[in-house]
């Protein structure tokens, strides 16, 4: 789940005062791991929607 | 730095009702922004943004300078977002089918349970997209612009983007939801309200912990909707906990619980099922699933659970044999199976099929006219019961309408009664008490087959045969309800002096017990119990000669096999079951049951003006031709299998809850299923009556379920049950199939029905050929048969 994953990064970094560069390069991980996860998700809900 | 401002505004839910938002779907997405900064204006005037995006740029300046210089992660980046931009034709389309899916879905009433599956899936599909349009709206506004600025504002926006767009489009589809639900509210029953309020929360489910303020209002909301209360008390427990640990499994466990749990009526049940399922992983939740559909599928087929879970066990019944009027589940642990009781009979064991077309319409009979006045003043009485069938309602009405000391609804309806002295008005209090929360249901079914049919006759007949089902009740079992209720409330009190069964007459069989316990074995039989019982019940009543009369009727419900028994127990029981209804000091009865038989007859002889319309098939439809319905197909067994208890129930006949007739080895049916619905459909009560000159007869009380009655033709399912019923008599050699065709008698199924069993009995010179019998026969509670029976068929 992207929007909570990125949601638990939102909430972490909320409670800090400032934001860091490695704050950033995390949530750049994040949003490619999100994104895979995304692409892997719509390829197999595509694989089901053939088979119904 | 305004870190608090840019906590705050998250947690804020945006205003469900919103109308500007830029990012609805299917808006112009080729719009692109000029700069970054006209992008961020748009994203500022987005609720819940304001003023905490001021901040964002200086919050997150320095890491971005910082990050220009880390080419690895930009790359990545870059990367990514145009990976993600590939994707998104793809999602929208997703979301456009789904959507579209489940919109068709939702018009069509949810369709059959498969469908209802689809269109949970379709649900959680938008639920995990909704996430990532989100984002691809941000990416495409913004990706147009040189990429430094995307990083520059993109990754703070999609910080705070991925969770305030995401509320915005949850919230959104949160209202269209519950709109949905609203709109549709008086259109489905309790199950499918149950049904979407699960859906609902699996869709939320799936969400992140913050959007949960304003769904949990949502929830209490529908929790308002009369959708049984316990249930969702107990269900909101578990969804507050679900809240506290954001226990996606949980809810999936939820899901599966709402889809076999019919009626909430019991936390623990639920929660017992839900603990199951959360134990399992997703494998091992899909073979249960599996498993419990095959368990559904055994019995719709009349065939053994074997072992299973109490609670599985009840949930599963109570999908066969859904919960109504009469609710069979209170005695649950009562039931046996008794199949060895029809050892003796020749019948096909593997059931018998039923294939019938479902109904065309109806129209009235040559000459007939109707009388529009009577459905018009029952349409308006029924109109006053609905304000008040609800528990709450009609505490609400009787504690505004009575003076009374009351704390019972029972009792208040009572002193209602007394105090309006029995009126018309005041028996549909009872009415509405008697139906209850079956009420909505009743009316919903009402409704759903009347909007099926375009033509008047059709609509009047099908209003007529409802109004002929909650009227046709005797009132017996309520009646006997409401007294057993006061007297286990402090109420008894108040209308004590004028009850009839005391404490002391209730004890009795005590003493009888211990009388008998003394007996020696070769002295227990059949006399000698039943001259102890009649002793001892004339000694308890003496004095009251009515209750004396009834004396050596009451004695013969004993027998031999009652010495193995709690007699004591029995003794109350029965006193109870037979007299607490006659109770005529407490309850005007006769005043009661001849108010109601008036208003039955009234209904049923308007009914009996309508006929029904004659199928015909055509290959193509004309002008005046009516298209062939789907035929039905149900499935019949002779059968007395512990499950069978509750399709009385099913048949909505009032002895559905007295469970010692079914001990009654003599006693046994011909139980109805929907084999594709996996459904029972209400059930034939037999009785084998054997008279002292060995001749034998079976007492036949057809009772399919008034739903069944109503979508097929009533006539020709009469015909083809009592063929089933004839073909068994002839192969067990009956001298012949007896009726009581008096409406309660054997049947309480009105309108057509009743017409075609009362046409169908054997004929003398115009009227029915009657029977005495010799021996009085008991089928349950105090429906006894011995006189004036007329024959459905004689060898």
């Amino acid at each position: 789940m992207s929007l909570k994953a990125s949601t638990n990064t939102y909430k972490k970094l909320s409670n800090k005062e400032e934001i860091t560069v490695d704050d950033l390069r995390a949530m750049i991980y994040e949003f490619k791991e999100n994104v895979d996860k995304l692409e892997t998700a719509l390829n197999e809900s595509e694989d089901t929607s053939k088979t119904s | 730095m305004n870190e608090g401002n840019f906590r705050m505004n998250f947690n804020k839910i945006p205003d469900p009702n919103l109308k500007e938002n830029k990012l609805e779907d299917g808006e112009d997405k080729k719009v692109f922004f000029k700069d970054a900064d006209e992008l961020l204006n748009v994203l500022k005037t987005l609720p819940n943004f304001g003023e905490g995006s001021k901040d964002i740029e200086q919050y997150t300046k320095k890491a971005l300078e910082e990050l220009k210089n880390d080419k690895e992660a930009l790359a990545i980046f870059k990367e990514t977002s145009d990976k993600f931009l590939e994707l998104q034709e793809k999602i929208v389309e997703k979301i456009r089918h789904k959507t579209h899916m489940l919109e068709s879905e939702r018009d069509n009433g949810y369709g059959d349970k498969r469908s209802r599956r689809k269109l949970r899936m379709g649900l959680h599909g938008i639920a995990s997209v909704f996430n990532s349009i989100a984002l691809t709206d941000i990416l495409q506004r913004g990706i147009k612009t040189d990429s430094e600025t995307i990083i520059f504002y993109l990754l703070p926006i999609m910080m705070n983007g991925f969770a305030m767009v995401g509320n915005i489009a949850m919230s959104r589809h949160v209202s269209k939801k519950e709109k949905e639900i609203k709109t549709t509210r008086d259109s489905i029953n309790s199950r499918n309200k149950l049904q979407s309020f699960l859906e609902y929360v699996s869709l939320v489910g799936s969400k992140e912990k913050d959007g949960y303020s304003y769904n949990k209002e949502l929830s209490q909301k529908l929790a308002n909707l009369n959708i049984g209360e316990n249930a969702l008390k107990g269900f909101f427990e578990l969804h507050n906990n679900l809240v506290q640990n954001e226990s996606i499994d949980l809810l999936h466990g939820l899901e599966i619980a709402g889809r076999y749990a019919n009626k909430f009526d019991d936390e623990n049940e639920l929660k017992l099922l839900v603990g199951k399922l959360i134990e399992m992983s997703p494998e091992d939740k899909f073979e249960y699933e599996s498993y419990l559909e095959n368990l559904l599928t055994n019995l719709s087929e009349n065939k053994n659970l074997g072992q299973v879970d109490d609670f599985e066990y009840k949930m599963l019944c109570k999908q066969v044999y859904p919960p109504g009027n009469y609710d069979t589940f209170e005695h649950l642990d009562k039931y046996k199976d008794h199949t060895n009781d029809l050892d003796k009979y020749k019948f096909n064991r593997e059931g018998m099929d039923i294939y019938i077309d479902g109904m065309s319409g109806y129209k009235l009979r040559d000459g007939t006219v109707p009388n529009p006045e009577i459905l018009k003043e029952y349409s308006v009485r029924l109109e006053k019961i609905n304000d008040i069938s609800r528990p709450k309602t009609l505490t609400e009405f009787l504690e505004k309408n009575t003076t009374t000391d009351a704390e019972t609804v029972e009792g208040k309806l009572l002193s209602y009664l007394e105090q309006n002295n029995y009126s018309k008005d005041a028996f549909d209090v009872v009415i509405a008490y008697q139906l209850g929360e079956d009420y909505a249901q009743l009316i919903q079914r009402s409704q759903d087959q009347v909007v099926q049919f375009e033509d008047v006759e059709t609509k009047e007949y099908i209003q007529l045969a409802e109004l002929a089902d909650i009227y046709g009740d005797n009132l017996k079992e309520t009646i006997k309800h409401i007294v057993k209720k006061i007297r286990e409330s402090k109420d008894a009190s108040l209308f004590e002096k004028t009850s009839v069964l005391s404490g002391k007459q209730l004890v009795a069989g005590e003493r009888l017990a211990e009388d008998l316990k003394i007996l020696p074995e070769q002295a227990r039989n059949n006399v000698v119990i039943q001259k102890k019982v009649e002793t001892t019940f004339k000694n308890i009543f003496q004095g009251d000669p009515i209750m004396l009369q009834n004396s050596k009727e009451f004695s013969l419900l004993f027998s031999t096999e009652d010495f193995n028994s709690n007699i004591a127990e029995l003794w109350r029981i029965r006193l109870e079951n037979v007299f607490s209804s006659q109770v005529g000091n407490m309850i005007d009865v006769s005043a009661l049951q001849t108010m109601q038989n008036k208003a039955f007859q009234e209904i049923q002889s308007e009914a009996q003006k309508y006929q029904e319309l004659v199928e015909v098939e055509t290959s193509k439809e004309g002008p005046g031709e009516r298209k062939l319905k789907k035929l039905r197909h149900l499935k019949t067994y002779f059968s007395k299998n512990k499950e069978n208890a509750h399709a009385r129930m099913v048949a909505h006949v009032c002895i559905a809850t007295n469970y010692q007739m079914l001990e009654n080895p003599n006693y046994f049916e011909l139980v109805i299923f929907d084999p594709e619905r996996k459904r029972n459909m209400g059930t034939t009560m037999l009785l084998t009556m054997e008279e002292p000159d060995n001749k034998k007869y079976l007492l036949y009380n057809p009772n399919p379920s008034v739903g069944l009655v109503s979508e097929v033709s009533a006539k020709r399912l009469y015909k083809m049950m009592t063929d089933q019923v004839i073909e068994f008599a002839k192969e067990n050699n009956f001298d012949g199939i007896l009726v009581n065709p008096n409406h309660g008698a054997s049947t309480n199924r009105g309108g057509l029905f009743l017409q075609a069993l009362q046409q169908s009995t054997v004929k003398e010179n115009d009227s029915d050929k009657k029977i005495n019998l010799s021996k009085e026969h008991t089928l349950g509670g105090g429906y006894k048969y011995k006189n004036d029976l007329s024959i459905i068929w004689e060898k």
